[in-house]
């Protein structure tokens, strides 16, 4: 697909739209977010890691939980 | 206007949207029913997989869990919806902004009524979509309603004003009202939380919008923000949004989102990565594929390297994977080299560590794909118990990590389906596989032709005949040209025991003329094999050539070659002729699930001789649903219920029973049907089987599925057990002798359940009960709240403590 193409397809079906340049928010939870990036601007860039919720590291190592390594040695 | 609402029997559009205050109606409902509601927004026109997601998540918030999975088209969901509506009901169904998803909306009107409340909500009427529309007009603020939400401290003649001003728009209306008494404007409710109103919402720099989504995890908006206003950072986010839209099964969208970035940005590695995947996801990548190549000649990159050798034929991909591993281990260039490899073993060592991996640094994403993938290499390879191991283990990964794939999902339970039924470990698996069938049937074609012959081979092994037929039929009618030969090879058997010639040749002469394209070098495929099937049922020779060169194919399936396994071991050829991956298979498998690939009894003892099994017994079946059958050399016969009961109580009595005995077990304490009635049923019965005079006891080896259940219970075998027994036994009978065996094994099977802690055995007893509150209690107790089936199981708790007048259980 061209440029172009892909352009004239989204039109309209945008997520978010741009007003002189800046995005409307209108979601209060998001609006809240922002505020907490303002406030901490600094560490949240260089300090704190991004959340991840649909791909989070696989934290396997919970008591009884069944790993790669107990089904390998099992099967 | 709730009034309105609440006046109309049928489902309903409230043409006004926002202005109108539909919202703040909508959320009312919450008050009357569980509400399940959804918002479309313009990306999800013309997009099924993210309309269903709308669907999917919308239930999942209302019921909690997540039972929906993501990536499905609607239509799968509402064939849910429809099963389970006594336990779901009642339940409100409101679309907002259905303009945007017109598709959806009508698909919901199906559902409405019994329980099930449908209110669309949009801007504009829907063409095309039957209901009852409330108009904008009728939806006008009344003089009343607005003085009730109005600050005190405004006079009526204010409020009423404020009113007229607005032509009874109510979110204008609050928001004047709150303006004129100096307090700050209304939010609205909506399924994503409380929203500032239209034209009054407080504006972000992109760059800071997009540091507050990707903190939120909110990757698939992030990436369309970066896209329309910071291309550069597209190339960095795609790591996170990528597996996002792959899981959603947004890669469409993903398509056209990545098309329209402007150079230099389109070019990246990662960009190019992505625009590959969701290229071939929408046959649209052979432009993308030159650019890859040309990167690909010029730079490593691993992980493009890998994903191209994925979209290679196994024998130009794996090459370029091992490449790709060279440069990088990751859990990505593990799974393309190992699932590519053409040595299974290893494949498999290669598949274990991309597992380990991505347990260690992976996504739960990778987990379940590349558990996934060595579960089926051990398939392939005939290791039918490590096969089983890590499906089952990919299951519940899935399960504990709420992986929402709904495609991959299907795809592990069609894979974990085939290998239980080779092990006749059905028990769980068959109910789900016909649901899920069921529901993709119309809905998803692609998944629908991926789980139909796993489903025919189901109904098959449990004898629903008709079924069975009907599945297999639909699997030859809907299979690509290349691939009949394999579709076809199963159901010509199975046409073959059916006795049904004429139609097997047909279709095996058909299978043999399109099935040019299978013959790989010049060997015979699947399609030969079928015609030689007929002509050996004809009285022709074995066709042991064609069997042969089948096997000869490494890439074959395990199913099909073990069909041709089985003709070779029934035409007399030794066990180590075999490939070591079929011989494995088949030494694994219960020998009664040998029948499945031969149209002749005869055929299936020499196969267990072969095998070093004992000789055949006759095979009593007392529980499958559709009723009692005999299965002896002669074939498979229906058992009318007398002469069922006279067998398995004979089955049952090895010592033998006197006419007295067998009376007593037949009628008890009755006169009813008397001595010589049940002469004439013992004599029937010899028609069909051996069976001596007074006392009465078979001279031929006959076994019944509720014995073999009783073994496999006997060895800790639960699973199993459930397998062997697909239900009560005779349901229908009400001879003393039956009932207490029923009743004894239905208890036994019950204690053993609820002491076994096994989830899956526990929900199989409870959805056979339907209403044993103690199982599906004792089913909620073992599953993760995570788990899909929480949910459901949930709602059929609630439902049974209603019935039976209970107080509702504690919130766990």
């Amino acid at each position: 697909m061209t440029r172009e193409e892909a352009l004239r397809r989204l039109q309209g079906t945008w997520t978010f739209e741009l007003v002189a340049g800046r995005v409307p928010v209108r979601e209060v939870a998001l609006q809240r977010a922002l505020r907490e990036e303002e406030s901490a601007l600094h560490d949240a860039v260089f300090e704190r890691p991004l959340s991840g919720r649909t791909n989070a590291p696989c934290a396997a190592h919970r008591q009884g939980r069944r790993t790669a390594r107990t089904v390998a040695s099992a099967a | 206007m709730l009034s309105e609402v609440r006046n109309v029997d049928g489902p309903v559009l409230l043409a006004g949207a926002e202005p109108y205050g539909t919202p703040f109606l909508i959320e009312r409902l919450a008050r009357e029913a569980t509400l399940v509601w959804m918002r479309a927004l313009p990306r999800d026109r013309n997009d099924a997989a993210a309309q269903g997601n709308l669907l999917a998540d919308a239930l999942n918030r209302a019921l909690g869990g997540s039972a929906f999975p993501s990536a499905l088209p609607a239509g799968v969901h509402l064939h849910r919806l429809q099963r389970r509506r006594s336990d779901l009901a009642p339940l409100v169904l409101a679309l907002s902004a259905a303009q945007h998803a017109p598709e959806l909306a009508a698909a919901l009107l199906s559902l409405h009524g019994d329980g099930y409340r449908v209110v669309l909500d949009a801007d504009t009427p829907l063409p095309g979509v039957d209901v009852k529309v409330l108009s904008a007009e009728l939806l006008q603020m009344t003089a009343r309603e607005a003085r009730a939400v109005a600050p005190a401290v405004l006079s009526d003649a204010a409020v009423e004003r404020i009113r007229r001003d607005c032509g009874g728009r109510a979110t204008e209306v609050i928001r004047r009202c709150l303006a004129a008494a100096d307090l700050p404007a209304p939010t609205l409710p909506s399924p994503d939380g409380r929203l500032a109103p239209p034209g009054a919402a407080p504006t972000a720099e992109p760059s800071e919008l997009l540091l507050a989504l990707r903190r939120e995890g909110r990757y698939l908006e992030a990436l369309e923000l970066a896209v329309m206003a910071a291309p550069e950072q597209v190339d960095e986010i795609l790591q996170r949004a990528g597996p996002a839209y792959q899981e959603r099964g947004l890669l469409e969208r993903l398509h056209l989102l990545l098309s329209a970035l402007p150079e230099p940005h389109r070019g990246t590695e990662r960009v190019l990565e992505w625009r590959l995947v969701a290229g071939f996801a929408v046959a649209d990548a052979s432009e993308t594929t030159e650019e890859t190549d040309r990167h690909l000649a010029m730079h490593r990159a691993p992980a493009l390297r890998a994903r191209r050798a994925g979209t290679l034929p196994a024998e130009r991909g794996f090459p370029m994977a091992e490449e790709a591993l060279s440069y990088q281990e990751d859990p990505l260039t593990l799974f393309q080299a190992g699932r590519l490899d053409p040595d299974p073993e290893s494949g498999a060592r290669r598949l274990l560590a991309a597992v380990r991996l991505a347990e260690e640094s992976g996504s739960p994403l990778e987990v379940v794909r590349n558990a996934g993938a060595l579960g089926a290499v051990y398939l392939h390879d005939g290791r039918l118990d490590e096969a089983n191991a890590w499906l089952e283990w990919a299951e519940a990964m899935q399960a504990e990590h709420g992986v929402r794939d709904g495609d991959r999902r299907l795809r592990i339970l069609n894979e974990s389906a085939s290998v239980r039924l080779l092990l006749g470990e059905t028990a769980g698996v068959a109910e789900a596989l016909r649901e899920a069938h069921a529901a993709l049937e119309g809905a998803h074609k692609t998944l629908a032709a991926v789980l139909r012959t796993t489903v025919a081979a189901f109904a098959e092994v449990a004898g629903r005949s008709d079924e069975a037929h009907a599945a297999w039929h639909a699997a030859v009618a809907k299979a690509p040209r290349h691939a009949l030969g394999h579709v076809a090879l199963p159901y010509v058997t199975f046409l073959l025991r059916e006795g049904e010639l004429e139609r097997a040749r047909a279709l095996a002469l058909k299978a043999k003329a399109l099935g040019a394209a299978e013959r790989v070098g010049g060997r015979s495929g699947p399609a030969d094999l079928a015609a030689g099937l007929v002509a050996w049922h004809q009285g022709g020779p074995p066709p042991s050539q064609a069997a042969e060169a089948m096997l000869e194919d490494p890439r074959l399936p395990l199913e099909r070659g073990l069909a041709a396994a089985c003709v070779l071991l029934a035409a007399g050829h030794a066990l180590d002729h075999l490939p070591s991956r079929m011989r494995r298979a088949l030494v694994r498998m219960p020998t009664a699930l040998l029948e499945r690939f031969l149209f002749d009894s005869r055929h299936v003892d020499r196969v267990r001789e072969a095998l070093g099994g004992p000789a055949t017994s006759a095979q009593l079946i007392v529980t499958a649903p559709t009723g009692a059958r005999l299965t002896t050399r002669d074939g498979t016969v229906p058992l009318p219920l007398r002469l069922a009961e006279v067998a398995l109580l004979l089955a049952h009595h090895p010592d033998g029973l006197s006419d007295r005995a067998l009376h007593a077990e037949m009628v008890g304490d009755g006169d009813e049907p008397g001595l010589s009635a049940l002469r004439t049923h013992v004599s029937r019965l010899r028609s069909l089987l051996g069976v001596s005079g007074t006392p009465y006891r078979f001279t031929e080896p006959v076994e019944t599925d509720l014995q073999r259940a009783g073994e496999a219970l006997a060895q800790g075998r639960l699973r199993r057990a459930l397998s062997e027994c697909a239900g009560p036994v005779l349901a229908q009978s009400e001879a003393p002798g039956v009932v207490a065996l029923r009743e004894g094994w239905d208890e036994e099977l019950r204690q053993a359940a609820l002491a076994s802690g096994d989830a899956e055995a526990i929900l199989v007893l409870a959805e056979r009960s339907e209403d044993d509150l103690a199982l599906w209690e004792a089913a909620e107790e073992m599953l993760l709240t995570s788990d899909p089936r929480a949910p459901l199981v949930r709602a059929r708790i609630r439902r049974l403590r209603r019935d039976y007048e209970l107080p509702a259980a504690p919130v766990r």
